[in-house]
C-alpha cells in the first residue's frame, strides 16, 4: 500500500473530515450547502464544528517569528561564498582531471614505447645476427673446402665471389 | 524568482528578506528548535539559489520554497532521530515551557485558576502542535499560516489531495483533543484564518 493510500484510508471520522473540509473551504458547492443545512438542524453537529474552529483559532496566539536583524545579510553572504566554492569545484576538478588524464596518456605511451623497444631489442638480436650471417650460412658447404678464413678473404679481395653475390643482391 | 534565476543578486536578497520570517516560523514549528530553524532556513535559501536555473516560470514560488523546506526539515528530523539526540530547550523563549499536562491541569482548575496570558497560551498551542506527527504538522502549518489550498499542500508534500484532506482532518481532531481544556474554559476566540 502506498503512502497516499495509507493516509487516504486513515479516516477516523467522516464527519470530522467533512467539517475540516468545510472550515478549509474545500467543499463543492452542493456539499457545502448540505453541511450548512445540517448545521441549522443538528446542535451536536454545530457543537463539533464550533470546537474544531475554536481549537483552530487558538493557533492565532502563536507569536509571529521574526528573523534576526542580520539574517538576510548573513544568508546572502553565505550563499555567495558557497556559490563561489561551487564554481571553483566545478572548474577545478575538471582541470585536475584533464591534467591527470593527459599524464596518464603520456605515461601509457611511454610505457608502451619502452615495452615495445625492450621486446624488439630482446627478440631481434638473434634474428639480426642470423640475417647478417645469412650469406655465410648459405655457402657454408663450399667454405668447408677452404683451409682458412684468410684464404677465403684473399679470394674475395680478388673479386672471385662478385658474380655469385650479384644474383643474390638482386633478389 | 525569475530575476534570481537570471543571476540578479539584489533580487535574491529581496527574496530572502521577503520569505525569511515565514520560513523560519514554519521550520521552527517543524523541528522545535529556533536556532536550528534559522540554520535550516539558510540551507533552504542556499538550495533555492543552487536550483534557480531549474525554476519554471509557471510554478508558484512559495510552493517551490516550502517543498524544499519540507525536504530539508524531514532530513534534519531523520538525522536527529538517528543520533537519538535529546532535545534540550536552551533559548529563553523556549525554556519557559512547562509540560502540556501541567498547563492543562492549571487551566482546568486543579491549580489556582487565573487568566492565562498571551505568552502562556502561545506556549500551550506550540506544545499542542508538537503532539502532531511531522506530516500533520506540516500540512497544518501550510494551511493555517501560508493559506495554501489542499492541492497546493499536496504538491508541496508530494502527496495526493485526498491524503492531505485526511491529514488535516486528523490534525484538527488531534489539536481539538489536546486543546479541549482551553476550549471548555471558554477562552475567547482569537480571530479566524
Amino acid at each position: 500500500m502506498s503512502e497516499n493510500e495509507k493516509l487516504e484510508s486513515d479516516v477516523e471520522s467522516p464527519i470530522d473530515e467533512l467539517l475540516t473540509s468545510y472550515l478549509d473551504d474545500e467543499l463543492a458547492p452542493d456539499e457545502r450547502a448540505h453541511v450548512e443545512q445540517r448545521l441549522t438542524q443538528d446542535p451536536q453537529f454545530r457543537g463539533q464544528l464550533n470546537h474544531m474552529q475554536r481549537a483552530w483559532d487558538l493557533l492565532d496566539t502563536l507569536q509571529r517569528t521574526e528573523a534576526p536583524s542580520n539574517f538576510t545579510q548573513s544568508t546572502v553572504e553565505m550563499v555567495a561564498v558557497k556559490a563561489a566554492d561551487d564554481a571553483q569545484t566545478e572548474t577545478s576538478p575538471g582541470g585536475k582531471r584533464g591534467v591527470i588524464i593527459a599524464m596518464a596518456c603520456v605515461g601509457s605511451l611511454l610505457a608502451a614505447g619502452a615495452g615495445f623497444f625492450a621486446v624488439y631489442t630482446a627478440l631481434d638480436a638473434p634474428n639480426r645476427r642470423l640475417l647478417n650471417d645469412l650469406p655465410v650460412i648459405e655457402k657454408l658447404d663450399k667454405y668447408r673446402y677452404a683451409d682458412s678464413i684468410e684464404f677465403l678473404e684473399s679470394l674475395e679481395s680478388e673479386g672471385l665471389f662478385l658474380d655469385e653475390e650479384t644474383p643474390d643482391d638482386s633478389n | 524568482m525569475l530575476r534570481v534565476r537570471d543571476d540578479d543578486a539584489a533580487a535574491f536578497e529581496e527574496l530572502v528578506a521577503r520569505y525569511q520570517d515565514r520560513l523560519i516560523m514554519i521550520l521552527a514549528h517543524l523541528v522545535g528548535v529556533r536556532h536550528q530553524a534559522e540554520d535550516l532556513a539558510q540551507d533552504v535559501f542556499l538550495r533555492v539559489y543552487r536550483a534557480r536555473k531549474r525554476y519554471e516560470p509557471g510554478a508558484k514560488f512559495s510552493t517551490w520554497l516550502f517543498t524544499i523546506a519540507n525536504n530539508v526539515a524531514s532530513n534534519a528530523l531523520r538525522s536527529r532521530s538517528r543520533r537519538k539526540e535529546v532535545h534540550v530547550n536552551a533559548r529563553p523563549d523556549e525554556s519557559t515551557a512547562m509540560p502540556l499536562e501541567q498547563m492543562a491541569a492549571e487551566s482546568s482548575g486543579l491549580m489556582p485558576a487565573r487568566q492565562l496570558d498571551r505568552v502562556e497560551r502561545a506556549e500551550i498551542v506550540r506544545k499542542a502542535i508538537e503532539t502532531l506527527n511531522e506530516r500533520q504538522r506540516m500540512a497544518l502549518l501550510l494551511s493555517k499560516f501560508e493559506g495554501m489550498s489542499y492541492a497546493e499542500i499536496a504538491e508541496t508534500m508530494d502527496l495526493s489531495t485526498k491524503a492531505i484532506k485526511s491529514l488535516l482532518s486528523r490534525a484538527r481532531v488531534n489539536l481539538r483533543s489536546v486543546l479541549e481544556p482551553y476550549i471548555q474554559e471558554g477562552l475567547p476566540p482569537l480571530g479566524k484564518k
